[in-house]
């Protein structure tokens, strides 16, 4: 018997899942990536905002 | 598990105790407290039960003080709640009705004994579900997607409260401002002008020099032919003068001589000793040099007087006086008319100690500091290089025709004054070369007197005529020296033919004749000067223009330095190209301007990402507002709301269970149009049904309607250690002759969920003494105990058994 599990990240919850776009869900899956840093999330944003503006 | 429930100070009833039954039978009358006892589990268990306002308000108003103790649970030994009503009451009065408890709505929370640090601790241990008999398929929906909102409220309360999505922020809203601060493309465009008003003013320069030589050459021409008349008709005038002098000379100088020849044939003669001749010798020849000294000194004199401008008897002090005064006013409006010469020689006295001072390691030093402008400090090195520039940039512009003829005034003026000073002196000499004349001739007539006395009157009458005659060739020797002077700065005669051949080919070259030069001259001075100003206006124009382009490069070079700042550092490893230091501008423009909408599109996606949350629960409520038939409020997201609940709605139907209770056997292909609150199924003969939604949960249809429900808590039951199902206000709906079905159900249910447990509240409207006493052995005993305890406290908790 424990006092209770360990916190785990926040899953994405269905409806949110289903309404969200694909870009916004990216988002969410960087965030919920414990392998992604804060510095590295921004840096995909520019990657993709560089690629957008590009195309 | 087993609950219970103590309450201090409060006016509404709670059942005090649920044992750990795995089916359990809550029954009493109404106002017992029986759904109120739910609503508080539901709390504990971080659920805001479904109620309005104003029930809320009465439930926290009559709890009082609740202390909620929950043991014989799977994974942890106790929790225990403590619960105020005023305490509950403030905490959510101002919240939104679907947000979900939080610590702060306790007193204390306490996991196995310990303080609980988040309620999300609490859901993954104890979970309560209630399904409310009275609650159709489309409330069911309409609930889920109250379910959805509290899950994205607590989903984005931690998404968006994480310090991983600050510190995102944090990079691109930095990065933004950096970037904001600059215009890259109001620097492309200064960068543009500053060149374009580079050429326009090499342009300006190139009219502007081109109407100063051409003024140049027409003032040579003027000055040629000036020169070719003033050789042409004053020369003659002087060569002239100067013959006429010349006879005179020619006239006396005989007559000096012949007078000298006498004076010394009549001293010979008159002389009786060796020793009186010699000295008389001595006496005439120093006489002869004091003469050679004051005719030379008289035509210095004159010539040096000509070239000061004054006359013999004119006062030097207070001409002298004069001449300084005039030069202190051209040189005052010298400076009124062009200041740059007189600003080169301050930078020439000043600027070699700085550039000195800056080679030897002063370089980085602040000499200036004037903390009222920009920049407000000056380093050693700024302030030499500055004052080089400048002294460039005046070196570039012409002088004003003004100042040139003042310059030419001046340094006539100064050659005047400095021919004044020589005057001086010469005039002193003059004085002394006449006295020392003065003694040798009567030094001669001294030693006379000693010889015989009857010569001495001839001998004196000889050297009279002698000094007379050298005393007019002195003068004439004077005015000849002046004439001379003058006719020397004509030029000589033989340079006529010379100048006039230069006149013939200016003229040529000018495409102008002789009596075009005059007038040709004066519009050129008028067309240099007006050009000469043009230039200066298009120079100050392009100096401001650099000023602007010298600022953008300093502060793109300030950005670009900024970015391998280590507040930026994350960015240099990233795939977007930082301009380098040693870029040429246009690349590092380029560069900034492809990161610069970069960094606004990532801010923008970020912003976005943060109102999505709050967006997509309007969306969800908006779509629970109509299917409640309420009228919903605008949203964005609402067809994509409707499409995942209907495929929601679809996936409970999926479950073999839930289709048949609802659609019966053989059912599939089932379609749900929430829009028209329809399903539509094929059946086992392949024939296509299609019913309103309402209809699959009213009448006969609730209780497959509540095992359908029963399912769904199935497909979403998670990994919860433990979980309480209460099934509520189903006595109304289930038939009598269906709970004994549903017992069996329920047994399956918890047979299979050994986490679950279950209870059935049902209303007290059995006759138990009437059971007991149609019983017996232990089903009498238990009727009796039912009987008793509602008799006595309105309500019991038994092992659920359908009668």
């Amino acid at each position: 018997m424990t006092d209770g599990p360990a916190p785990s990240p926040p899953e994405l919850p269905d409806a949110a899942a289903a309404a969200l776009t694909d870009a916004e869900r990216q988002v969410v899956a960087w965030l919920q990536d414990a392998d992604v840093d804060a510095d590295e999330i921004a840096r995909r944003l520019l990657t993709d905002a560089d690629r957008d503006q590009s195309n | 598990m087993r609950i219970e429930i103590s309450q201090t100070d409060g006016t509404l009833p709670f059942i005090d105790q649920l044992p750990g039954f795995g089916i359990g039978q809550l029954e009493g009358y109404n106002g017992v407290g029986k759904s109120l006892t739910v609503s508080i589990l539901e709390i504990c268990a971080g659920v805001r039960p479904r109620m309005e306002k104003q029930a809320w308000r009465g439930l926290c108003q009559g709890m009082g003080r609740l202390t909620v103790t929950a043991t014989e649970l799977n994974d942890v030994r106790e929790l225990e709640w403590v619960l105020d009503g005023t305490l509950l009451w403030e905490a959510t009065a101002e919240a939104d009705a679907a947000a979900p408890p939080q610590l702060e709505w306790f007193v204390d929370v306490r996991i196995g004994g310990r303080p609980a640090q988040s309620l999300d601790d609490v859901r993954r241990l104890f979970v309560v579900e209630r399904l409310n008999g009275d609650v159709g398929l489309v409330e069911e929906l309409a609930g889920r997607t109250d379910v959805a909102v509290r899950e994205l409220e607590g989903f984005a309360a931690r998404l968006l409260g994480s310090e991983k999505l600050e510190h995102v922020e944090r990079d691109i809203g930095e990065l933004n401002r950096l970037l904001n601060e600059l215009s890259a493309e109001r620097i492309a465009e200064r960068a543009e002008l500053a060149a374009r008003r580079h050429a326009e003013r090499e342009a300006a320069e190139s009219v502007m020099r081109r109407a100063v030589d051409h003024r140049a050459r027409l003032e040579d021409a003027v000055r040629l032919r000036a020169r070719l008349d003033e050789i042409s008709v004053r020369g003659a005038e002087l060569d002239a003068q100067i013959a006429e002098l010349d006879q005179r000379i020619g006239l006396l100088s005989p007559q000096r001589h012949q007078v000298g020849l006498d004076l010394d044939a009549a001293e010979a003669v008159t002389a009786q000793s060796e020793e009186v001749r010699t000295e008389l010798a001595s006496a005439t020849r120093s006489y002869k040099n004091a003469s050679t000294r004051l005719r030379n000194v008289t035509g210095d004199l004159a010539r040096t007087s000509q070239i000061a401008g004054i006359g013999d008897g004119d006062d030097l002090v207070r001409q002298h006086a004069e001449f300084e005064q005039e030069l202190i006013e051209l040189r005052r409006r010298r400076l009124e008319v062009d200041a740059g010469p007189a600003v080169i020689d301050l930078i020439d006295l000043i600027n070699p100690p700085l550039t000195q001072g800056a080679a030897s390691g002063l370089a980085d030093q602040p000499l200036l500091s004037a903390p009222s402008r920009a920049p407000s400090a000056w380093t050693v090195g700024e302030v030499a290089d500055a004052l080089l520039r400048r002294r460039d940039e005046l070196g570039e512009i012409p002088s004003p025709r003004d100042a040139q003829s003042i310059d030419e005034h001046i340094s006539a003026l100064t050659a005047q004054i400095a021919a004044l000073r020589a005057v001086e002196r010469l005039r002193e000499q003059r004085v002394k070369a006449a006295e020392r004349q003065n003694d040798a001739q009567q030094r001669s007539r001294k030693l006379s007197e000693k010889l015989d006395a009857s010569t001495t009157a001839h001998l004196d009458e000889l050297r009279d005529a002698r000094r007379a005659l050298d005393d007019q060739l002195s003068e004439l020797g004077g005015q000849r020296t002046v004439l001379v002077y003058r006719r020397d700065a004509l030029g000589a005669p033989q340079e006529r033919d010379a100048l006039s051949g230069q006149l013939t080919g200016l003229l040529a070259d000018l495409g102008l004749n002789d009596d075009e030069v005059e007038p040709a001259y004066a519009a050129a001075l008028q067309a240099a000067e007006h050009e000469r100003d043009a230039y200066l206006h298009v120079r100050d124009v392009e100096r401001a223009a650099v000023a602007d382009h010298e600022r953008d490069v300093a502060d793109v070079h300030r950005t670009v330095e900024a970015l391998r700042h280590a507040q930026h550092g994350w960015l240099a490893a990233g795939t977007i190209g930082v301009p380098l230091v040693d870029q040429p501008l246009s690349e590092q423009l380029a560069a900034l301007v492809r990161l610069q909408r970069a960094v606004y599109h990532a801010d923008d996606r970020l912003t976005a990402f943060r109102q999505v949350f709050p967006g997509l629960r309007a969306s969800l409520e908006a779509v629970a507002d109509q299917l409640r038939g309420r009228t919903p409020k605008a949203a964005v997201r609402v067809e994509e709301v409707f499409d995942w609940l209907e495929r929601d709605a679809v996936g409970w139907f999926s479950d073999d269970d839930f289709r048949e209770a609802l659609l019966g056997e053989a059912a599939d292909a089932v379609a749900v149009d929430l829009r028209a609150r329809q399903v539509s199924w094929r059946t086992a003969a392949q024939e296509r049904h299609t019913k309103p939604i309402e209809a699959l949960s009213s009448g006969e249809r609730a209780f497959a309607f509540t095992q359908a429900r029963l399912t769904l808590l199935q497909q979403r039951a998670g990994s919860v250690a433990n979980r309480l199902i209460t099934l509520d206000e189903f006595g109304a709906f289930v038939s009598v002759n269906r709970i004994r079905q549903l017992a069996e159900y329920l047994q399956r249910w918890r047979d299979a969920h050994r986490g679950d447990q279950i209870l059935v509240i049902l209303p007290a409207n059995q006759d138990y003494e009437a059971l007991a006493r149609a019983s017996d052995g232990a089903q009498a005993e238990r009727y009796t105990r039912m009987a008793r305890a509602l008799h006595d406290r309105e309500w019991f908790v038994e092992e659920f058994d359908a009668p």
